[in-house]
């Protein structure tokens, strides 16, 4: 689904990120652990086509992502504020995103009932524009929208982060069950050693821009991460 | 502790965004300053001898009393629009050990060196040393001097007070302006003689210490006032404004039809209203449709003809212009999210050139009374409508594929550079020079009709183009985005 071939990207003379190769799957749930300034997010920035790589490329579905905009059609994505419209109220912000899928909004309403758990009646009808939400419920939207169409590809960058213990187990069980009922290609990055394990099928982890260990999840996984980061 | 805050304020204002510009805007913008300055201590050095020429049997002095008042409530009035209200900066020190008593001191002190405080003194100290000092002596010339001073010392803390009490009550800001120009009403029928008023108020403030004393007191007072409502409102969630904000365009369903694009309208409408800065921009733009008047009204522009086309781009493309030249900054803050969205480029591009073109159109639509000054009027703002949808907006949206400074939509408009850079400044030279050019040779061979028509002609056929145009752009913008998005990135 996802193919990465000697991907790098230096700022100045510093390596951010630097991947000779790197294959996920279809139907994969993909886990990015690292320490800040790992490259987890400038390795998702340039999946998504945000920023120039210093070299090398990203495929999907066998075709290069750069310049092009096949991909968008079926990937959702939620990196950071800087995704979402912060005038707009979260209603009016589905109903667009919504739309560019090709949805009315009755049927964007449809496919956020879903959402309702998640959301904690604190979003929808809420009234208060996205610029005014709590930085918690701002993610929810973003992660919420991306998720809106049913894509392909799903890529979220540290999405328990900031919100609420429920809602972190909440979200948890929503994307294994959505990745499994849709066969969605998972990519999500996480500080939370505990849920990218309980999510994600494989973990890899990015230090210094570079893979140092790509892993199947088993029962021994979460161990080896925490001594491995406690070193 | 003072030093610290003092330093905290030198690397603000040192590391804000207005000096990480180019090196070229910087100078621009000092060279303005510099002008401005300039002016106002030359008109501080010659005003007795203008006031002399243009009055001469009255005692300059006299006048220049008389007319002060005006000029303080043209002070206030300036003051409530531009002077920043102090209170967010403090937000970093509440939760350091700080005593929270100092803090507003400092905060209040600053006020008073703020940049409104030294500017009248260009003007006032020359014409002071100039004119009280060889009649009434140096005390007089003091006493004048510092009345003046904590006048408007008084008027600042006057405005800061008020402007925290408008967060809590918006309708006092018409209590304000109602009272100013009921003053204004008053005055101009006569039935209050303000310049007497101010006359026999400054006349005192010469002859002895009192009206001195009295605006001592009075900024006292008033920064007392100050200190005790800030100082009961120095928690966070009583300084942040009231989030309750009116819902503009909730219930807009006549551009669903035009699907993807139309929605990409509703939400760059939704942009411009919900937010200040843009705000600003529709208002200062509507206020240009009367730009006519100041030239449509003298023969000497009306027979001439290249300031009429001037008038006619400014007239219909005040929107498009003001607005245009900050695409995309407006929408650095949530570029990511344009970029990955499920749409391209140049439909993107399409929505922006279907929001640019109507605003002109709309401008024209609004100028059409100015056919009373003739139906030449008529032509050629109509002509420079061509021009303007066929050739500025594909100018102006090229040149926004230079564009990678992001705006903060939330900050207020006035004296703000954010999203200024070099590209604002090279993108007048089509929309200006342009025509003037084209215009030229008509104009040499006594033509000017045809000359207008031609300007037109360009236009309409560069907007049967415009898709092509658009598609250019978006080819561009593919090459540029890294750079634009890097930018927005970097507050």
């Amino acid at each position: 689904m996802i193919q990465i071939a000697n991907l790098s990207k230096k700022y100045k003379s510093i390596e951010a990120v630097n991947i000779p190769e790197l294959i996920i799957p279809q139907g994969e749930s993909f886990g990015l652990v690292g320490n800040n300034g790992a490259g987890k997010t400038t390795l998702f920035r340039m999946v998504l086509d945000l920023i120039r790589p210093s070299s090398g490329e990203v495929l999907m579905k066998d075709k290069v992502v750069k310049g092009n905009h096949f991909w968008k059609k079926f990937t959702g994505s939620y990196l950071d504020e800087g995704f979402l419209i912060g005038f707009l109220t979260p209603d009016e912000y589905f109903d667009f995103v919504g739309n560019l899928n090709g949805f009315n909004k009755a049927e964007t309403k449809e496919r956020l009932v879903g959402f309702e758990e998640i959301f904690n009646g604190e979003i929808l009808g809420s009234g208060k524009y996205i610029r005014d939400l709590s930085k918690g419920n701002q993610k929810k939207v973003g992660i919420a929208a991306a998720m809106l169409s049913n894509p392909e590809i799903l890529i979220l960058d540290e999405p328990f982060a900031n919100l609420d213990p429920s809602t972190q187990i909440r979200l948890k069980n929503k994307l294994r069950s959505f990745q499994i009922e849709n066969g969605c290609t998972l990519l999500i990055s996480s500080h939370d050693l505990n849920h990218v394990t309980e999510v994600c099928e494989r973990i890899v982890v990015l230090e210094k821009g570079q893979i140092i260990k790509d892993i199947k999840t088993s029962e021994s996984t979460l161990k080896d991460l925490e001594t491995y980061f406690a070193a | 502790m003072i030093k610290h805050l003092l330093i905290h304020q030198w690397k603000e204002s040192y590391r804000s965004p207005m000096f990480q510009r180019s090196l070229v805007i910087n100078i621009v913008f000092g060279l303005f300053i510099l002008y401005m300055l300039a002016s106002f201590a030359f008109l501080g050095f010659f005003i007795d001898e203008i006031l002399y020429k243009a009055f001469p049997d009255q005692d300059p002095l006299l006048i220049f009393n008389g007319a002060l008042v005006y000029y303080f409530f043209v002070e206030l009035i300036m003051r409530l629009q531009l002077q920043e209200l102090p209170v967010m900066t403090i937000q970093p020190y509440l939760h350091l050990p700080i005593n929270r008593k100092r803090i507003i001191h400092y905060l209040l002190s600053k006020n008073l060196l703020s940049f409104f405080n030294f500017f009248p003194l260009l003007v006032t100290v020359p014409f002071s040393v100039k004119v009280i000092l060889p009649d009434y002596g140096v005390v007089a010339m003091l006493f004048w001097l510092l009345s003046t001073i904590f006048i408007s010392f008084s008027i600042s803390y006057l405005c800061s007070y008020y402007k925290r009490y408008i967060i809590q009550k918006p309708l006092a800001i018409l209590f304000l302006f109602g009272s100013i120009l009921l003053i204004g009403v008053l005055d101009y029928y006569n039935l209050l003689e303000l310049t007497h008023f101010s006359e026999w108020v400054f006349q005192w403030a010469i002859d002895g210490p009192f009206v001195m004393l009295a605006a001592i007191f009075v900024t006292v007072i008033l920064y007392y006032i100050n200190y005790k409502f800030i100082l009961s409102n120095t928690y966070m969630d009583e300084i942040i404004e009231s989030k309750k904000q009116k819902q503009t365009l909730t219930n807009i369903t006549f551009l669903d039809q035009f699907g993807d694009i139309g929605q990409f309208i509703l939400i760059e409408l939704k942009l411009i209203l919900r937010n200040k800065r843009s705000k600003s921009v529709v208002t200062v733009s509507s206020f240009f449709l009367f730009y006519g008047l100041i030239f449509y009204t003298q023969e000497i522009y009306m027979e001439g003809s290249f300031m009429l086309i001037f008038v006619g781009i400014f007239i219909t493309g005040m929107f498009m212009l003001n607005y245009g030249q900050f695409i995309p900054s407006w929408e650095g803050g949530f570029f990511d999210g344009i970029l990955t969205r499920n749409s391209d480029t140049y439909r993107y591009y399409l929505a922006k050139y279907y929001l640019l073109m109507p605003t002109c159109i709309v401008a024209f639509i609004l100028s059409t009374p100015y056919v009373y000054f003739g139906s030449k009027v008529l032509f050629i703002n109509f002509c420079m409508l061509l021009f303007n949808v066929g050739i500025n907006s594909i100018v102006i949206l090229f040149m926004s594929t230079y564009n990678d400074r992001r705006i903060d939509l939330s900050k207020k408009a006035t004296l703000n550079w954010e999203g200024v850079g070099a590209s604002q400044f090279i993108m007048l030279i089509p929309a200006l020079v342009l025509p003037m050019l084209l215009f030229f040779p008509f104009s040499y061979f006594d033509m000017p009709n045809v000359g207008y028509a031609f300007i037109g002609l360009l236009g309409f056929v560069n907007f049967i183009f415009h898709k092509f145009w658009l598609r250019q752009i978006a080819n561009r913008f593919e090459k540029q985005k890294y750079k634009i998005a890097a930018g927005f990135r970097k507050e």
